[in-house]
């Protein structure tokens, strides 16, 4: 018989090889299960998204300053999913505005704890240049996106530790887990993140960062769910709130498409410049 | 309290009764009914045949997750009202195929106490029974205190333990069931669920779903058009005879792409132009993009004028030689006329290899008589000559090979062809003396290598070049190579600070058609974390061998959406007399530039 809560063999792995470490580092055996049911979790939210294989979608940031003051940028978004666990997606951003970038293209191939491999494409000049990506702390395009936000959220990325199940933010009708992470990644941002993860369809719908003074710094909620071929849950909307600036960053998602065929030469560095 | 920690109760619904009814298709779910009784709350749903279920309860009680696999149709949950201690029944979808799911949300944390299944008896169909009682909560989460509870959670989830289905005997009739009906209106009495209408599509009853936007045609054909029209002021601190000591003009580039086939196939045409009011030779126009380019499979093809750029240094552009240098725009060697070619790629995993044929040879352009940056001396580019042969309609061709592995971009290249850099010969022309272009066929191989390791790019360019017909002798070697050092989110995350140092060196030494045979080249670049973009960049050129120093400073913002403002400038100290750079002595200049882009 089928079942909702049918969990891959890797997650079974995992588990054993969290609890063999989880005794060798002497934590108690709450500790340990909350660890693993916080991974169960992650394991969920990752399963439920595999097999879209690709995506394509427009992207629209609205930023808004302390102020009050809005500017947008516009890009494009085209992700390949990666079929290897210890490899992250294939990512490429396309910049349609500002205009004075129009055209501007960045490229990752994204690993789970190393740097990402990272490429942009300088229209103006013709030229694709390698560039460091160990700065995933960095804003992206002067939104409150960091990078290592925008990127996508491995479970080998993180540590979990289960917190508690509650009524879910704004949508108290459905059950959540909240679940803190730790990033694995040396120069994160962060020092932990909380999520809610409602515990029907497996969504993050809510973030909490904390900086690495462990103070909260940004809380991201996600919202405006579609549902795509039928089994894939894409947030349309998803504004992140900066506390200690004040400053907001919206993101608005549409025309999305899954499974479109993209292979891994669209998402070569030599074949940047033909992205239209 | 002990069914919490069972965590997961699969029964079916399957009896040797049931087996006549389960070949007429999926279960179908008619109706929920929530009754509350003085020692527990009972939901009974009513299932047209035998069904598949799976109760699930979280860990502290607040939720029973139902799973009801392969049935289809559902109440509607809107009507069910909150009755004992279920607050809220959810329905859900499955993703994956037939079935859905059932959320009941608790008042206070509770137990099944029983669960099982009714066989149809008296009209009535196959009935799911489900008792829920109060429970203790569970011991508040700590993650630092012993709660082996939770592990046994996890494990049971991750491995779900198949039980058999419940015996279905008489015994488990509760006799209270069948009275159910007619539990007082009070309670709540049996919620009898309203059929399902156009309005409240169960499917939609997600809280979070959202209307899926329209995708846009895939098979279309995209079209685009962007570009800038620029306004530009040039200041000459030094005064020349016979020259102006400002400049200004207007540039314009558009660029029309339209693209199809899913992008596959597209056009890209990208003329310019700029007028200058001082320099007759600055004003001009150049077709930048003109091409059609098409993928099939592992191969791209390109035909027409298009721009191509090799190498990674920052300095200087060793290894790039498909462009001609647009050397009137600026001299930063960083605008290039439109090349004639023909191109296909290969792409493997192993790398991509382009080969090019280039029927056509593009002569740099120089600053008029009147123009500036320019030295004493005119370059009389219309007396320019082209080795054996006069011949701009060529066969040249290039050939390269890029990879990334890992940490490391490599391109290794080879052209055969007209050599781009002219060598500027001074010959008297009547009563003057003026610099004649002298352009000669050339095999260059080169190589270009970075390795980016963390905040570090390690950079290196180098070329060999063989002249035939040359007038400085064979085959010479000439590189660049060093690095560029990244400080991200310094100055307290105001934006990132990029240190650069290059060592350029030419063989030929002072022989050389360039300026930069034994020269250092240190910079600092930084980028704004802001809004507009702002970006620094500052960099000096030393001859190691003279004290000529070359010197450039760029800054720029974005002014609102749509425009951008820069001003650049580019200084020559000490210029030795027999320097190249002697063409640009006392040719110090500031631009400031205001672009509107579209």
């Amino acid at each position: 018989m089928q079942t909702f809560v049918r969990l891959p063999r890797r997650l079974i792995l995992l588990t054993t090889a969290l609890t063999i470490v989880g005794i060798a580092t002497t934590s108690t055996p709450a500790n340990a299960s909350a660890q693993s049911r916080g991974l169960a979790v992650a394991t969920m939210v990752d399963q439920r998204d595999a097999g879209f294989k690709d995506s394509v979608v427009r992207v629209r940031m609205i930023l808004t300053n302390r102020n009050g003051d809005k500017s947008s940028r516009n890009m494009r978004l085209m992700t390949l999913e990666s079929m290897n666990p210890n490899k992250g997606d294939k990512t490429l951003v396309v910049v349609d505005s500002p205009a004075d970038v129009d055209g501007t293209i960045l490229l990752t191939h994204a690993e789970i704890l190393a740097p990402d491999d990272q490429w942009i494409f300088l229209p103006a000049l013709k030229r694709v240049k390698r560039i460091s990506s160990v700065n995933k702390s960095g804003p992206f395009m002067g939104s409150e996106f960091a990078y290592e936000d925008m990127g996508s959220q491995d479970v080998g990325k993180f540590d979990y530790l289960w917190l508690r199940h509650e009524p879910c933010p704004d949508v108290p009708q459905l059950g959540c887990e909240v679940v803190e992470r730790t990033p694995l990644y040396e120069h994160s941002a962060y020092s932990r993140q909380i999520i809610w993860v409602d515990t029907s369809q497996f969504r993050i719908l809510k973030t909490d960062f904390y900086d690495r003074k462990n103070t909260l710094l940004k809380t991201l909620r996600m919202t405006r769910y579609g549902l795509y071929v039928n089994q894939f849950w894409r947030a349309h909307h998803m504004e992140m709130s900066n506390h200690q600036t004040g400053k907001k960053t919206a993101i608005v998602t549409s025309e999305y498409q899954l499974t479109t065929g993209l292979d891994d030469g669209f998402f070569n560095k030599n074949n940047i410049d033909r992205i239209k | 309290m002990q069914r919490i920690l069972a965590n997961i109760v699969i029964g079916s619904v399957i009896g040797s009764m049931a087996a006549a009814s389960s070949a007429l298709g999926a279960p179908v779910v008619n109706n929920i009914r929530l009754g509350q009784h003085p020692d527990h709350t009972r939901l009974v749903i009513d299932f047209s045949e035998a069904a598949d279920y799976q109760l699930t309860p979280s860990a502290d009680g607040r939720n029973l997750i139902i799973d009801l696999p392969g049935s289809t149709s559902a109440p509607n949950m809107a009507d069910v009202k909150a009755n004992g201690i279920i607050e809220r029944v959810s329905r859900f979808e499955r993703a994956d195929g037939p079935g859905f799911r059932l959320v009941l949300d608790m008042q206070d944390p509770a137990a099944v106490s029983a669960d099982f299944v009714l066989p149809p008896q008296d009209g009535l169909p196959f009935r799911l029974v489900i008792d829920l009682v109060d429970a203790l909560p569970p011991p508040a989460v700590d993650p630092a205190s012993p709660e082996p509870v939770v592990e046994a959670a996890v494990e049971t989830a991750i491995e779900p333990t198949i039980t058999d289905a419940p015996v279905i005997t008489d015994a488990l009739v509760d006799p209270v069931l069948e009275d159910t009906d007619d539990m007082p209106a009070s309670t709540g009495g049996p919620v009898m669920m309203a059929g399902l209408d156009d309005d409240d599509d169960p499917f939609l009853a997600d809280p979070l779903l959202d209307d899926a936007p329209e995708a846009i045609a895939l098979d279309g054909v995209r079209q685009d058009w962007s570009g800038y029209i620029q306004g530009e002021v040039r200041l000459f601190p030094q005064s020349v005879p016979g020259k102006e000591q400002y400049d200004a003009s207007i540039a314009i580039e558009l660029t029309y792409e339209a693209a199809w086939n899913n992008g596959l196939q597209s056009i890209t045409i990208t003329p310019f132009a700029r007028l200058d009011l001082e320099d007759s030779s600055r004003t001009h126009a150049d077709i930048r993009e003109l091409k059609w380019a098409g993928v099939f499979g592992d191969f791209e093809a390109r035909v027409g004028i298009d721009q191509v750029f090799w190498g990674v240094t920052e300095s200087l552009h060793l290894v790039d030689i498909i462009n001609q240098t647009d050397g009137v725009e600026d001299i930063d060697e960083e605008d290039r006329l439109g090349q004639p070619l023909v191109s296909l790629s290969f792409s493997q995993s192993w790398g991509t290899v382009t080969g090019y044929v280039l029927p056509y040879f593009r002569e740099r352009t120089f600053a008029g008589r009147d123009g500036r940056p320019g030295g004493s001396l005119h370059v009389a580019d219309e007396l320019a000559v082209f080795g054996s042969t006069h011949d701009t309609w060529r066969t040249d061709w290039a050939l390269r090979y890029s990879h990334a592995i890992g940490p490391f971009d490599i391109g290794l290249a080879h052209f055969h062809g007209m050599g781009r850099d002219p060598v500027l010969v001074p010959t008297l022309v009547g009563d003057e003396i003026v610099l004649i272009p002298s352009y000669t066929p050339i095999d260059q191989s080169s190589f270009d290598l970075q390795a980016t390791f963390g905040p570090m790019l390690l950079k290196a360019e180098g070329i060999t070049v063989d002249s035939r017909n040359n007038i400085l002798g064979d085959r010479y070697y000439a590189g660049v190579a060093g690095f560029e050092y990244t400080f991200f989110n310094a100055l307290g995350h105001v934006g990132d600070i990029g240190l650069l140092a290059e060592y350029l060196w030419d063989e030929r030494g002072d022989n050389a058609t360039t300026a930069f045979e034994d020269d250092l080249f240190v910079g600092a670049r930084f980028a704004s974390a802001d809004l507009a973009s702002t970006e620094f960049l500052a960099g000096v050129i030393f001859d190691m061998d003279s004290s000529t120093m070359a010197a450039n400073m760029e800054a720029s913002q974005r002014l609102w959406d749509h425009w951008r403002i820069s001003i650049d400038g580019r200084f020559f100290l000490n210029v030795a007399d027999d320097d190249p750079l002697s063409t640009f002595s006392r040719g110090d200049f500031i631009q400031l530039r205001l672009e509107r882009f579209f």
